[in-house]
């Protein structure tokens, strides 16, 4: 039988709900219409806008309409529950291909229907049934919105409960990778149960001390506090605060301080990677890690013009003042861990044998490590562990030269230390000291500006990478590792010293340099011919404060 | 009518209460959001309980001395509580007789979202999961929403009513009647062109907004880099779409002349408002938290340094969230006066007239 149907849901007095363009959706499913009987009928092709429709009606309705079909043009189904025409664009949108409209009245038990699903969410055929269904917005936006919000719940609990581990310390595998072969990628599992042996879970972390009696890693290291700082955030019954670390650090540092924290790649600097063992602002000498003291500075002070801030309000609260000791513990914690699984990748696995590397290959736990294994990994804790302990400021042997600017302008020192300023300035043009080189003639930082972040340089150009190279570089970035930026010398004029601007923090980084960046270690005239004297450091260390306050003194200088 | 006017102080009550819920959900909005800011949701580590004690039953002296996280968590959960209780309050109120039926039902509704929205809390607690944070951030504001809505109905219950019999012709032929010199004008209230729409989108863009901005905020420790970059600029992209259709909204709205536009006006202009102070609080936002990338550019910023957890950061940060809950606010109160416009505008204006 042929003839022209349109169907349209009544939903309300005042508003019609047209189910045409809905069942235009359903394709290569002619339209049948179930009887009481248990038969169905097929409606051959009612027209060019109702093609396919697989529904369920009432059946008595349906049986009457099926007599009288041949002169019916318009056919309005009542709708069987409110709730119908509030969710049909959504029945619709979610149940994608296999939907079907169910519609029902009365008592009839002939109905299918059939389940939503957000795996055929069509957002685009949604808003079409929303745009088709004139909707009363006093009752439909609420709940559009709360629909909308249980949503996006329901995306976001989708694999609910994150993996938290240490990061893989991915430079180091790409590096043997790079160097020896895919091998080196079956060692992962007894790389990760070896730190797993030395130091523990992220949650419960541990030190190797009790392993063999020689490390002495506790004499750095207090437990209790780096079982304070690991972990996730919260309070124990108690009182007692834990996870420190992952509520103030790991935004940028990342868990196992790897520098690769969620907002890493939005920060300038790049948030520090602790695994590499160096520091840049230290005072304990030349190419050493820093004190435990250098760290509480810079964590209770910050680093000006960084994303690193000052947390100098925890050490004034009562009850965060422990705080910044036990996130100063775990920093070291990190990258004493992070060192140790760098040197097992780089030292220890280049030098074995493929036989060993078979064997290794094979570990599944700490169980499986070999008394020789473990030995050998334990000596490598002990290496890198010396680096850390005994360290302690470097003596300050000519402090009545350091002047506090520009306090000092008007004491009777005034003059001594503007001659000391002057001095240090034509150092800073000599090619002893070299300053000019990166910070430019005048000091605004404006001489190399060419070349990319000494930090960097470990896993790209010494690894024979160039970051400008787009192909050499795309491996690196699959890793999701950050570009390196190029280097900006400090502008002097500024007065922003980001280790500090005492003067005696100055005085250090001339003498000792700043580790992992360009800047060098002023060679003392007792090792070098081309040297400077502690008090010819001080004179620079004065020119750099003069020229914070240039505008000051410009005419005196 | 005369039902309606006896039904009047109902009204009015459930009005208060309603105002009332509503009010202290933005207060509470502001302590959820310093909690997230201070990193304060497991500060007490129980739930309902706070350290063993029944909730209305901690030490005053302990909660006022104790950490700052501490009296932000509890102070959350105390407020959260009384929020419930008001809530309660209008409940019993609306279900008066004399209210209408859909104003009980909504009410019942806030009610139970506001309990949910405190499970939820209960649950992040207990389960120790950021997710569900995120989740409890987002419907925050959206709990917000509903009492709003919840407010709008109850000062408007008696007016639909009286016009709901009306057609939109009778109407016009009507006010025709009374002022023959504003019946173009009226029109012109019909001709909405599609303004409903984009405040519709307007609203649900803020949704988007704020479940991105809550990303962000809860971002998991073991979010790659580009994942949080991805969430950051696409964060952005919707701001900016937001703005866009805010400046569309506001432009079009006061454009008009005719009276019933008032209402969407009023909304449109408070909304243009907060989202030019959310702008400035969101660049605010992005340098306490993360400095300015472009540090070298001049001394003041090379040499500024970011207080962790310092007031005004914390104030900074937790004010573009609670200025977020408004601009969601907002705008779907502007797109439900926008639908209403299209739709009863004309009808209500009518009503007005009558009734003055």
């Amino acid at each position: 039988m042929q003839f022209e149907l349109e169907i349209s849901l009544k939903t309300s007095k005042k508003a019609t709900f047209p189910i045409i363009p809905v069942l235009q959706r359903f394709e290569a499913s002619p339209v049948y219409l179930f009887l009481n009987d248990g038969s169905s009928t097929e409606l051959d092709r009612p027209g060019a806008q109702l093609r396919h429709i697989k529904g369920y009606a009432d059946l008595t309705f349906i049986k009457d309409l099926t007599t009288a079909a041949t002169s019916l043009r318009r056919i309005k189904i009542p709708p069987p529950a409110a709730y119908m025409r509030r969710f049909m664009p959504f029945i619709c949108a979610f149940g994608g291909k296999n939907a079907g409209l169910a519609f029902t009245s009365g008592t009839s038990s002939a109905v299918d229907f059939i389940t939503p699903s957000i795996c055929n969410f069509e957002p685009l055929f949604f808003l079409r049934c929303c745009r088709l269904a004139p909707m009363n917005s006093q009752r439909m936006l609420p709940q559009t919105c709360f629909l909308l919000l249980a949503l996006a719940s329901c995306f976001s609990l989708v694999g609910c409960t994150p993996n938290i581990q240490y990061p893989d310390h991915l430079l180091a595998e790409y590096r043997a990778q790079k160097e020896v072969g895919n091998d080196y990628m079956d060692l992962k599992v007894f790389v990760a149960s070896s730190l797993s042996w030395l130091f523990g879970t992220i949650e419960t972390p541990t030190l190797p001390d009790d392993l063999r009696s020689d490390l002495h890693l506790s004499d750095v290291l207090d437990i209790n506090s780096i079982r304070r700082a690991a972990g996730p955030v919260g309070r124990n019954a108690d009182g007692i605060e834990s996870g420190v670390f992952r509520k103030h650090c790991t935004i940028c540092h990342g868990l196992g301080g790897d520098g690769l924290g969620p907002s890493a790649m939005m920060l300038a600097p790049y948030p520090r990677d602790y695994r590499r063992g160096t520091f840049k602002f230290a005072t304990s000498g030349q190419g050493k890690p820093p004190s435990h003291d250098d760290l509480v500075r810079i964590i209770t002070d910050g680093i000006p013009g960084t994303a690193m801030p000052a947390m100098a309000a925890l050490a004034n609260d009562p009850h965060f003042k422990e705080d910044i000791e036990v996130l100063a513990d775990y920093v070291v914690f990190l990258a004493i861990r992070g060192e140790v699984e760098r040197r097992i990748w780089l030292e220890f696995i280049p030098e074995l044998s493929q036989e060993e590397m078979n064997e290794l290959a094979k570990v599944r736990d700490a169980n499986d490590l070999t008394l020789e294994s473990k030995q050998q990994l334990l000596d490598i804790v002990q290496t890198v562990g010396e680096r850390w302990r005994n360290l302690a400021p470097t003596p300050n042997s000519v402090s009545s030269l350091a002047f506090q600017w520009p306090e000092d302008l008007e004491s009777e020192k005034h003059a001594e230390m503007l001659a000391s300023a002057k001095r240090g300035a034509d150092l800073f043009q000599s090619e002893t000291t070299a300053c000019v080189q990166c910070h430019g003639a005048t000091g605004n930082g404006d001489g190399r500006l060419n070349d990319f972040d000494e930090w960097t340089k470990d896993w790209t150009f010494r690894a024979g990478v160039d970051p400008r190279n787009p192909e050499q570089w795309k491996p690196l970035k699959r890793l999701g590792l950050l570009k390196p930026i190029v280097d900006q010398p400090r502008n002097l004029h500024y007065g922003a010293f980001r280790g500090g601007d005492d003067p005696y923090l100055i005085f250090n980084r001339l003498a000792n340099g700043i580790a992992g960046t360009p800047m060098p270690a002023i060679p003392r005239i007792e090792s070098s011919p081309v040297g400077l004297r502690e008090d010819q450091i001080w004179d620079l260390v004065n020119f750099c404060q003069s020229l914070a306050f240039e505008e000051t003194n410009r005419s005196e200088l | 009518m005369l039902d309606q006017h006896s039904s009047e102080p109902f009204y009015c009550r459930t009005r208060f209460w309603s105002l009332c819920v509503a009010i202290t959900i933005f207060p509470l909005i502001w302590a959820g959001g310093l909690v997230t800011t201070n990193d304060a949701g497991m500060a007490v580590p129980d739930w309902p309980g706070t350290f063993g004690y029944n909730l209305f039953l901690y030490p005053i002296s302990t909660w006022i001395s104790g950490p700052y996280d501490l009296f932000v968590e509890h102070g959350h959960r105390l407020l959260g509580a009384f929020v419930g209780l008001l809530a309660i309050a209008l409940v019993a109120v609306a279900f008066a007789k004399q209210t209408s039926k859909k104003l009980r039902l909504w009410s019942l509704a806030l009610l139970i979202a506001i309990i949910c929205q405190g499970l939820l809390g209960g649950v992040r607690v207990l389960a120790v999961q950021q997710r569900i944070a995120l989740i409890h951030g987002c419907t925050g504001p959206l709990v917000f929403l509903l009492a709003s809505y919840v407010v709008v109905l109850s000062g408007r219950s008696r007016s639909v009513a009286i016009g709901d019999h009306l057609s939109s012709q009778a109407i016009l032929d009507a006010e025709t009647a009374i002022n023959p010199i504003d019946a173009s004008r009226l029109k012109e209230g019909f001709m909405t062109r599609g303004f409903h729409w984009w405040t519709t989108i307007l609203a649900l863009s803020t949704i988007f907004q704020l479940i991105i901005g809550a990303s962000l905020r809860h971002a998991e420790p073991t979010l790659k880099p580009v994942g949080f970059m991805a969430i950051t600029h696409l964060h952005l992209t919707f701001a900016t779409i937001i703005f866009v259709l805010t400046v569309v909204t506001f432009l079009r709205s006061w454009t008009k002349k005719a009276s019933y536009w008032n209402e969407a006006k009023r909304y449109s202009g408070l909304l243009f408002l907060l989202i030019c102070v959310q702008v400035g609080l969101g660049i605010a936002t992005w340098f306490v938290n993360y400095a300015w990338p472009w540090s070298g550019l001049t001394a003041d910023l090379a040499t500024h340094v970011n207080e962790l957890k310092g007031f005004w950061e914390t104030m900074i940060v937790t004010g573009h969230q609670a200025v977020g809950s408004l601009i969601l606010v907002t705008s779907f109160l502007l797109s439900l006066a926008a639908w209403r416009l299209s739709q009863f505008g004309a009808k209500n204006h009518f009503i007005k007239q009558v009734r003055t």
